[in-house]
């Protein structure tokens, strides 16, 4: 049993301390996860501060149309504009620090919508199993078998691009992922010991599902969870960088690279700037998923 | 259970899921809000040009009758006009789709060629300062995004330092299309000077291409070797006189390279994901390039062709690797108990 | 049989773990030796260290978390624990091991003839070249093939494996549990070992099949002369194979005696518990002993034995570690009821009075005893199970032929 299902099923506050303490001890025995935990606390501040800590708030269209500064379009990165000015002249840092926002709201909005819908759909295949089972198993294997953003693109299409219908298309190709891996987790434990006794006692088949089964795939979920944030973030900006997600002048990412790349190679900070931040929003996520993986003892993949 | 019979009962497999991946695109493609034909021609088109081109694309049957007809079609390759160039979409998939079988080909194997040896030094050299390298590399490269590393490599390989084309296949007079993959053709017309050109232009794009799954390789390698090297065989093959230099490159890299090879398939398919990304950046005349303008032009015969394919190289990866996975791993053919 | 040189020697092993809850003292002060031609068993019930101990002399200690703090290993008189290339030389060269799962100890992923060929032309070689290996592994074929063959094949027969032949050509997924186990012997026989290690070579097979295996691992042994090291938690598979037995608990040596002294008479009051503690057919009840192994990150103070022993004396148990006493037979025993130079006799009295369990109150609901899991237990998640060692495993693993 891993350290998180301990955690789940003690009964005394005595024992969930201990076995709290013990999952904080395995994590911090690696600095790795450590730094990742810390980028994401940063991105969540950022995200959430946003107006108080950049400097031009407008100009990523905060209160009020974004300012328009062709006098000062253009401008290499200074102690003024950090990472340079693109061409409206708007503070391209201003423009990442509220980019945050957009990419963090679409992870968490995918992966909310994901996990709804695939851990139900991999607990009733799993757990009911047979014909539903197999169908449900089946629509699930199709899904798989298009790489996610190709079949992100593919839906899209017809929503007419911006943030909410990307958001929308690629929520829509990420569930059958956790329907698979809940699936999985299910059928090997499904005849184990406790959810016999379980049955044994009379429990109804929803109560095992989510009081006996459920918390052995918290772990895979939770881990998965954060690695797919990074995932998802990524695969947001994708689209955007194709043209397909947040339109401009949304201070979104990928849209932001989509933009600056007319202005390559002279104007080299505009597309620069806007992929460190995917760079160091995506590896926070992998670092805190990786360690996760190592604390909690599972593999997702 | 031979072999032979494994790959049979595999390839065989991969017929209903082809079956369920038409069905979903096409459902996908009709069903989802907005009409394809209104889409195609823009919102100043009159409705009688709309309608028209719809009773043309047969939108308004049932859709089931619609899949028929587009499976009827596609088993005699015809999968509609496409609308940016007015050819058979199987025309120009057939056109466009060796240039990124060739890219993404040649991206997995710089993959492969990298990121396994890459997770074996850091496997063999656990917790000391090559693993901890190697692995620092496999997270950077699986948190880069591609199309931000592909501009980043161009700014530096192709404007700064001028060692690279920036875009395109070949700088020279291309060799007659045999095969429509520029290496291979160059090579059969002996024609070295463009076979040179050709991998100077894939370079970039190719090794773009490669890191995520690069890196992803490196680290399901390390830590597949690893769990390997702990095993008990190893010390029961150590303690009967097998040399460990011997143990870990035959028989522990066989055993982690099977787990490998799973990775390599899922990466397979995220491969073609970001050749979406790359093509644009490196102006690659390929598939991917060719989805994103129907995409754009919301040219629906061409989007469902591309995504078909796509499920089709996705679906032939993955039976490829089944069967190399039960070349490697023969418990997999025996219905595998072991562990 | 007559004592001469020892050909493995263990002293003062101490080995500790890093656990979640603190540092683990798992292996205590442990001294073993063994000769040449002799089979020493070492007993103990699961979690008392034995399989560290294997491990150590094996050199395949994980560490971390594992760390040898002290002791040394002579193997013939060379030293072994500070030195790991001789330490990895004298393992290839003259130590064989047999592992508990014959599941896992082989190679999954190559056929039985493929492995034992690279035994046979490798052994010996500490080191192989880049371009060696890379033709062993485009399947290079040696002219002596042939005979690498037979000489397989005559050892797998000598294991009376049927078709020998054919096992050659398959993977260990196609053989039974025990014939696995038969070619894991043959595997460790084919590089001639002198010393051969055994860490619960049957516990996973079924009860017919691990006589078969028994047997057929002592004719090996006496037709080649070799000296064994056999770890098990089964009393009635020492008795079998055994010359001399080590008595272990909780990391620590309590008795070292021939055989008939350890399971006729044991004076330690552990051995006598684990002896009583084995069912017999005459006696439907049962003794054994009282608790579960201590914590090894908090040690019992004095004898480790002390909190369980029915007659731990308090001022003397609990305060200071016995030593080793030397009856005059030989036979060893760490108990402070005992004195240096006492007679077999004498002991036998001593025992006979002092030591008392309480019959059949010990446990109702008596654990069947899981195959060593020592470190399981070092890492303080559980603080071991209750003593049981049975005469014969009650845990039967499947074992279909094909």
């Amino acid at each position: 049993m891993s350290a998180i299902e301990n955690w789940y099923h003690s009964e005394s506050m005595e024992n969930r301390k201990e076995s709290a303490r013990r999952i904080a001890y395995r994590f911090r025995q690696n600095p790795l996860s450590l730094v990742g935990l810390g980028i994401i606390v940063g991105l969540v501040f950022i995200a959430i501060f946003a107006p108080y800590i950049a400097r031009h708030p407008q100009d990523a269209g905060y209160m009020g149309e974004p300012a328009v500064d062709f006098a000062n379009r253009f401008a290499e990165p200074s102690l003024a504009h950090p990472f340079g000015t693109d061409q409206a002249g708007r503070d391209i840092l201003s423009r990442v620090i509220f980019g945050t926002r957009y990419s963090l709201a679409l992870g968490l909005f995918v992966l909310t919508f994901a996990i709804g819908i695939g851990v139900p759909v991999g607990l009733v295949a799993g757990y009911v199993g047979g014909f539903t089972g197999q169908v449900l198993m089946r629509i699930t294997d199709i899904f798989l078998s298009v790489p996610p953003l190709v079949l992100a693109l593919a839906v899209a299409v017809p929503l007419q691009p911006s943030l909410r219908n990307a958001m929308i298309a690629i929520a829509v190709v990420w569930w059958p992922w956790y329907a698979r891996l809940v699936y999985g987790e299910v059928i090997s434990v499904r005849e184990e010991q406790f959810v016999e006794a379980s049955r044994g006692i009379g429990a109804s088949r929803i109560r095992i599902m989510f009081r006996e089964i459920l918390p052995n795939v918290l772990a895979p979920i939770t881990v998965k969870f954060s690695l797919d944030m990074g995932y998802a973030i990524l695969i947001g900006a994708s689209l955007g960088f194709l043209g397909l997600g947040a339109q401009p002048p949304t201070p979104e990412w990928g849209t932001m690279i989509a933009e600056g790349r007319a202005y390559l190679p002279a104007q080299w900070w505009y597309s620069t700037f806007p992929g460190v931040a995917i760079f160091i929003a995506v590896l926070g996520f992998n670092l805190l998923g990786d360690g996760l993986r190592d604390v909690l003892d599972v593999e997702v993949d | 259970m031979g072999f032979k019979s494994y790959v049979i009962r595999r390839t065989l497999a991969g017929i209903p899921v082809f079956i369920g991946l038409s069905i979903l695109i096409f459902t996908l493609a009709r069903v989802l809000p907005g009409d394809p034909a209104r889409l195609a021609l823009g919102p100043r088109a009159t409705d009688e040009a709309v309608q028209s081109l719809r009773d043309e694309m047969g939108l308004d049957d049932p859709v089931v009758v619609q899949y028929f007809d587009y499976m009827a079609g596609l088993l005699q390759g015809d999968m509609g006009i496409s609308l940016i160039t007015n050819r058979n979409v199987a025309a120009d998939l057939v056109y466009f789709f060796p240039a990124t079988f060739e890219l993404i080909t040649v991206g997995m194997l710089i993959a492969i060629a990298i990121g396994v040896p890459l997770g074996i030094i850091a496997g063999r050299n656990k917790d000391e300062a090559e693993d901890n390298a190697s692995r620092l590399f496999a997270f950077f490269g699986v948190s880069m995004p591609a199309f931000w590393a592909a501009i980043l490599l161009q700014l530096v390989f192709a404007f700064h330092l001028g060692l690279l084309p920036a875009t395109g296949r070949i700088g020279v007079e291309a060799p007659p299309r045999l095969t429509g993959m520029m290496l291979v053709d160059s090579l059969i017309a002996m024609d070295f000077r463009a076979f040179r050109s050709a991998v100077a232009h894939i370079a970039l794009p190719a090794f773009t291409l490669a890191l995520a799954p690069m890196a992803d390789i490196a680290r399901m390698t390390r830590s597949s070797f690893i769990e390997e090297l702990n095993k008990d065989y190893v010390h029961a093959l150590h303690s009967s006189g097998i040399p460990g230099k011997l143990i870990a490159y035959k028989y522990v890299l066989k055993s982690s390279f099977a787990a490998t090879l799973t990775i390599i398939a899922l990466d397979y398919g995220f491969l073609i994901g970001s050749a979406f990304l790359i093509e644009i950046v490196f102006a690659w005349p390929g598939m991917a390039r060719y989805g994103v303008d129907a995409i754009l032009a919301n040219d629906i015969n061409a989007i469902v062709g591309v995504t078909l394919v796509v499920g089709i190289v996705f679906i032939v990866a993955n039976l490829v690797v089944d069967i190399l996975y039960g070349y490697f791993d023969p418990r997999v053919r025996y219905g595998g108990d072991g562990e | 049989m007559s004592r001469t040189d020892p050909i493995l020697e263990l002293r003062d092993l101490e080995v500790h773990f890093d656990t979640f809850d603190g540092r683990a003292r798992v292996i205590n002060d442990v001294d073993i030796t063994v000769d040449e031609g002799e089979t020493v068993a070492i007993v103990g019930e699961s979690g008392c260290g034995k399989s560290v101990t294997a491990e150590t002399i094996m050199g395949m200690l994980p560490q971390p978390p594992g760390e040898i703090v002290d002791g040394e290993l002579y193997y013939k008189g060379e030293e072994l624990l500070g030195d790991q290339t001789a330490h990895e030389r004298v393992k290839s060269e003259s130590m064989g091991m047999i592992f508990q799962d014959p599941m896992t100890s082989l190679s999954p992923v190559f056929t039985v003839g493929e492995m034992m060929r690279d035994v046979l032309t490798y052994q010996g070689k500490t080191n192989v070249g880049w371009l060696e290996i890379v033709r062993n592994v485009l399947g290079r074929r040696d002219a002596d093939e042939a005979e690498m063959r037979d000489r397989s094949v005559e050892l797998l027969d000598q294991l009376q494996i049927p078709d020998p032949e054919g096992v050659l050509d398959r993977y260990p997924i196609e053989l039974s549990g025990g014939m696995r186990q038969r070619v894991l012997i043959a595997m460790a026989m084919l590089g001639e070992p002198e010393f051969l290690i055994a860490d619960e070579p049957t516990t996973a097979l079924d009860v017919t099949v691990q006589d078969q295996i028994l047997d057929l691992l002592t004719e090996q042994i006496e037709r080649e002369n070799l000296s064994m090291l056999y770890i098990t938690h089964n009393l009635g598979v020492a008795r079998r194979i055994a010359d001399r037995i080590y008595v272990m608990y909780a990391g620590e040596i309590a008795e070292v005696g021939t055989r008939d002294e350890i399971l006729d008479e044991p004076l330690h009051p552990y051995s006598r518990g684990l002896v009583d503690s084995v069912p017999k057919l005459t006696e439907f009840d049962r003794d054994g002993i009282e608790g579960l192994l201590p914590d090894y990150t908090d040690p019992p103070s004095g004898c480790r034995f002390h909190p369980r022993c029915p007659a731990a004396m308090s001022g003397t148990c609990d305060v200071e570690r016995p030593p080793r006493y030397e009856l005059s037979s030989g036979q060893e025993v760490a108990c402070h009821l005992y004195e240096d130079g006492l007679s077999r006799a004498e002991a036998a009295e001593i025992a006979a009075e002092e030591i008392e369990f309480d019959s059949g109150a010990a446990f109702e609901d008596r654990p069947t005893s899981e195959p060593a899991q020592d470190r399981s237990s070092v890492k303080g998640e559980s603080a071991g199970t209750t003593a049981s060692i049975d005469a014969q495993t009650p845990r039967s693993a499947e074992d279909t032929d094909e």
